[in-house]
């Protein structure tokens, strides 16, 4: 009897309440899976970036076990991703087509500030010249640095290619080049 | 064709559904066009994005409205060029054929970057 009762309540209770309870789980380790897995990205700029996306991804899976099985897919991928973010920062930005294409206009205003400081800047000098707080630009410039333009250079940072410096230079007329540079020395 | 990287199936699927699939493409809507799992798009979109041949930009709109922002990519012009060149040498047609995907670009789309 005590058998036949067990062996009920195993499966009539226990079971069903243990399949609820790990799909109630499912959305909650699908979700630490994926920013486990975008935390070992590799670069800083790439864990902020993927992290909100594969998150918005994954919220729009449908199931709460396919939402599982796809965080497993990003885990999976882990090494591939690594790779193509390593051969993505390590490939300088070259071209003004490329800087162009691959920045958006946001972007591209703090590296032409930048562009003013010279080829090798600090953080600091940027966020005066752009009147603006250094933790504001860090977007931006986590941006410039995933894509091959900016590089880390002792305490500041630069450009990886000085024809790009240049270019953004140019961009800027030469009254706005000379008030900003007044501007940058006397706020010193 | 000098790609500048490792040209697979995966990769074909992915850069037909950029050229063909319409509008406000992001990660999960690229892999069940390609019918990829949606992990195995990401690293084929950095490696794209890192050569130039794609661009992305976050969804705008209001975030704390709708949690975590998707992003959202496309073909660079001179990546839509590249990609229609990729796809007619192994596939013999850059049309499409073999996902089931959305809407056709708007006019003009492709000189607006």
């Amino acid at each position: 009897m005590n058998g036949d009762v067990l062996l009920f309540l195993a499966t009539a209770v226990v079971l069903p309440l243990l399949v609820t309870e790990f799909g109630d789980w499912c959305p909650w380790l699908a979700a630490r899976l994926v920013r486990w897995a975008a935390r070992h990205l590799g670069d800083p700029a790439s864990c902020e970036r993927y992290q909100e996306e594969w998150i918005a991804n994954l919220n729009e899976v449908p199931g709460k076990l396919a939402r599982l099985a796809a965080a497993f897919g990003y885990l999976a991928n882990l090494p591939r991703m690594r790779l193509s973010i390593r051969h993505r920062s390590g490939t300088p930005m070259t071209t003004w087509a490329g800087l162009t294409a691959a920045t958006t206009a946001p972007v591209r205003e703090v590296l032409r500030a930048a562009a003013l400081l010279g080829v090798e800047f600090a953080v600091p000098d940027l966020a005066t010249v752009l009147n603006r707080r250094v933790a504001d630009l860090l977007p931006a410039i986590n941006e410039a640095r995933a894509i091959g333009v900016l590089a880390e250079s002792g305490n500041g940072l630069v450009f990886r290619h000085p024809p790009i410096r240049a270019a953004l230079y140019d961009e800027i007329p030469a009254p706005v080049r000379t008030a900003t540079r007044w501007g940058t020395i006397l706020t010193r | 064709m000098a790609s500048g990287f490792r040209v697979t199936d995966a990769t074909l699927d992915v850069l037909e559904v950029l050229l063909h699939g319409g509008r406000d493409l992001y990660g999960l809507k690229i892999a069940k066009a390609a019918g990829r799992p949606t992990g195995s798009v990401f690293p084929i979109l950095t490696k794209l994005e890192g050569c130039g041949w794609v661009v992305s930009e976050w969804e705008t709109g209001d975030p704390a409205a709708r949690g975590p922002r998707r992003r959202f990519y496309e073909l660079s012009p001179d990546g839509l060029v590249q990609a229609r060149q990729l796809l007619t040498e192994r596939r013999g047609t850059a049309a499409r054929s073999r996902h089931r995907l959305g809407p056709a670009p708007r006019p003009g789309w492709e000189g607006s970057r």
